[in-house]
């Protein structure tokens, strides 16, 4: 058996090995680790068919810091 | 009658399905008679939401409601988008499908908005048109909704309410009857209420929309973001009084989402409302005096399009003719009516971009991530009914505007992979079962293919290390200082989703490389011997990585099953 033959032995054997989604994990190594992506970026709703006047939670001290910055000649959603 | 019935069944009090309420809905099965889904959050999409649905589906009766047709526009009909909505209604079956009165975008862009039509002769034969097609694609019929509006166009020679009840009339399409729209542009535009709802035909409406909106004082923007108003419920017993049954009527709040009670609230406010509608109040009085202008110049329903959405799209347009193509108000000149779309489209864009990149905004900070994102919006449109899509470009925008910071780059482009990563379609993984009638030879030949939702990275920071730094290991919020940008070091990883959660999965280089190799299309024992080549790693240590490797992408599902 030729040198390539043999490692697409051991190929042929990883990739019958059974095992489950996860399993991994329990076996981490620095490399391979496996992790979940939950908590960051979450699923959302993003059409609608609602008006807009406002961006959502941007700005660093709360305020619509992206309200109206020159985009328009007048502002009309304004008060 | 029967077609009515058939496609537009009887269902009572519904809720607009928002994500917020899942827990809810999943955990008490809460007494709802259905939901409203909005298609677009669902038609372009193979994970999670796929999942989420057709476990909603399994305990409610379900309707489709749109906001990307763009019946109004003078683009050919997008046959991608009608495909896919068809197919979504193939596997949802919804009790019916409605969009609205509104056209989106023209020459191949998209607003993403709902934007007014101009009411004249040619638009209604425009509109019927591509109602009937839609419907003969369908093979079934479609409701239509009132849009809220906040410009007039001066061509406009039509009265709404008349030009709404032609084309439900001459295209055979059904009604959905906003009545919170109906107050809005009755506010806007100087309208009577009652007048509009009695030129309605009123027995072709087959559901109706309820909701809050912003009072601005010169004009109200429909928010749907507060409980609906007593005007507004005055309205819906007039309407249900008027039509003599109780129509499927539903809440809609899409902002400041509230807690489910309170949407509980609303609904049941409805029921009670609909039980007492011949006790209707006056109906309310619109103060503003109706601009009589007709200017019948200007009325093509092209250069309507093609003014108000380069209005809308390029910031420093010459706008100081719009008084000439839009309706002047008393308080509510015509640069204010169009200034309400430009920071609507420069909102809605600003959002579902910045909420995909926290990462990104964490490592730049608020003011130079914003800054940013405003000049993605302004020097890039959209091209794709799914807004969801808009944001995938930024990566590329981030490469050519910040030069020097690659991390930035590679960070962008590793959040946009796990965000994007929820959509691709599921494909079934290959399993040792699938190989074990194979000969040893056969699978040694044999080409592997990758499971649809799986990229792999090289990068020459360590991105992943920082993710897990950041959002799982030190737990740091918005209010944190920056964390500070790693040193160099390359790095590789596969980011897939499996039953529909997306991992992370760190990569050795020769790692990446083979399946790099794989995937290109190379039998696994020619990019074994190019491996080899490669590294030109010692037997012993390649034996044992290669077995490892291939047992981990098996147990993880990278490996797609050919069908």
């Amino acid at each position: 058996m030729t040198t390539s033959n043999k490692l697409a032995s051991v190929a042929v054997a990883g990739l019958l090995s059974l095992g489950v989604m996860g399993a991994s994990i329990a076996h981490a190594t620095a490399l391979g680790k496996v992790e979940k992506s939950a908590s960051v970026h979450q699923l959302a709703d993003k059409h609608a068919c609602k008006g807009q006047n406002a961006c959502k939670g941007q700005g660093g001290d709360g305020k619509n810091e992206c309200k109206g910055k020159g985009s328009c000649a007048t502002d009309g959603s304004k008060k | 009658m029967q077609s009515k019935t058939k496609f537009f069944p009887s269902l009572g009090f519904g809720l607009g399905l928002r994500i917020p309420h899942y827990k809810e809905i999943f955990e008490h099965t809460p007494q709802v008679d259905w939901f409203e889904i909005i298609s677009e959050n669902f038609m372009d999409t193979g994970g999670q939401a796929k999942t989420n649905l057709a476990r909603i589906r399994e305990r409610y009766p379900v309707v489709m409601h749109g906001v990307a047709l763009s019946i109004g526009t003078v683009d050919p009909l997008d046959s991608d988008y009608l495909k896919k909505l068809k197919i979504l209604a193939h596997q949802i079956k919804p009790a019916w499908i409605s969009d609205h009165l509104c056209w989106t975008g023209i020459a191949h862009k998209n607003t993403h908005d709902l934007l007014p039509v101009p009411y004249t002769a040619e638009a209604l034969k425009h509109i019927v048109t591509r109602i009937k097609q839609v419907q003969d694609y369908l093979e079934r019929p479609i409701a239509l909704e009132n849009p809220s509006t906040y410009l007039e166009f001066s061509g406009s020679d039509i009265p709404e309410a008349e030009f709404i009840s032609a084309m439900a009339i001459e295209s055979g399409c059904h009604l959905l009857l906003d009545i919170n729209n109906v107050y809005v542009n009755c506010y806007n535009h100087g309208l009577d209420p009652q007048a509009y709802i009695d030129a309605l035909p009123l027995d072709r409406v087959v559901q109706i929309h309820l909701s809050g909106h912003s009072n601005f004082g010169t004009h109200i923007i429909d928010t749907h973001d507060d409980h609906v108003i007593a005007p507004v419920w005055s309205l819906y017993k007039y309407v249900t009084h008027q039509a003599g049954r109780v129509l499927n009527t539903m809440i809609e709040w899409d902002d400041n989402i509230p807690s489910w009670d309170i949407l509980y609230a609303e609904l049941e406010k409805a029921q009670l409302a609909a039980t007492d509608a011949k006790n209707y109040a006056p109906l309310p009085k619109i103060e503003r005096a109706p601009s009589t202008l007709i200017d019948t110049s200007r009325s093509s329903l092209q250069f309507a399009q093609l003014r108000l959405q380069e209005s809308i799209l390029l910031r420093d347009t010459d706008s100081d003719d719009c008084g000439l193509w839009i309706r002047s108000k008393e308080g509510f000149e015509p640069a204010a009516q169009l200034a309400v779309y430009r920071n609507a489209y420069r909102y809605r864009l600003f959002d579902v971009t910045a909420v995909d990149y926290p990462l990104l905004k964490q490592y730049l900070g608020v003011r130079t991530f914003d800054g940013l994102i405003k000049r993605y919006v302004e020097q890039t449109s959209s091209r794709h009914f799914n807004i969801g899509r808009y944001a995938s470009h930024l990566p590329k925008f981030v490469a050519e505007q910040l030069t020097a910071d690659v991390f930035a780059y590679e960070l962008a482009t590793f959040e946009n992979a796990l965000v994007q990563m929820h959509d691709p379609e599921e494909t079934v993984a290959l399993t040792p079962e699938d190989l074990a009638a194979m000969t040893a030879d056969l699978v040694m030949t044999s080409v592997l293919a990758p499971r649809a939702a799986l990229q792999l990275f090289a990068f020459t920071y360590p991105v992943n290390e920082y993710y897990i730094a950041v959002f799982e290991m030190d737990n740091q919020t918005d209010a944190a200082a920056p964390p500070l940008r790693p040193e160099p070091s390359q790095s590789y990883v596969a980011v897939f989703r499996h039953e529909d959660v997306v991992w992370r999965m760190e990569l050795a280089e020769n790692e990446y490389w083979l399946l790099k190799k794989l995937f290109a299309g190379t039998p696994i024992n020619q990019a074994l011997e190019d491996l080899q080549a490669e590294f030109a790693l010692p037997d012993a240590d390649l034996s044992e990585h290669i077995f490892s490797w291939f047992s981990r992408w098996m147990r993880n599902g990278l490996l797609r099953r050919d069908t």
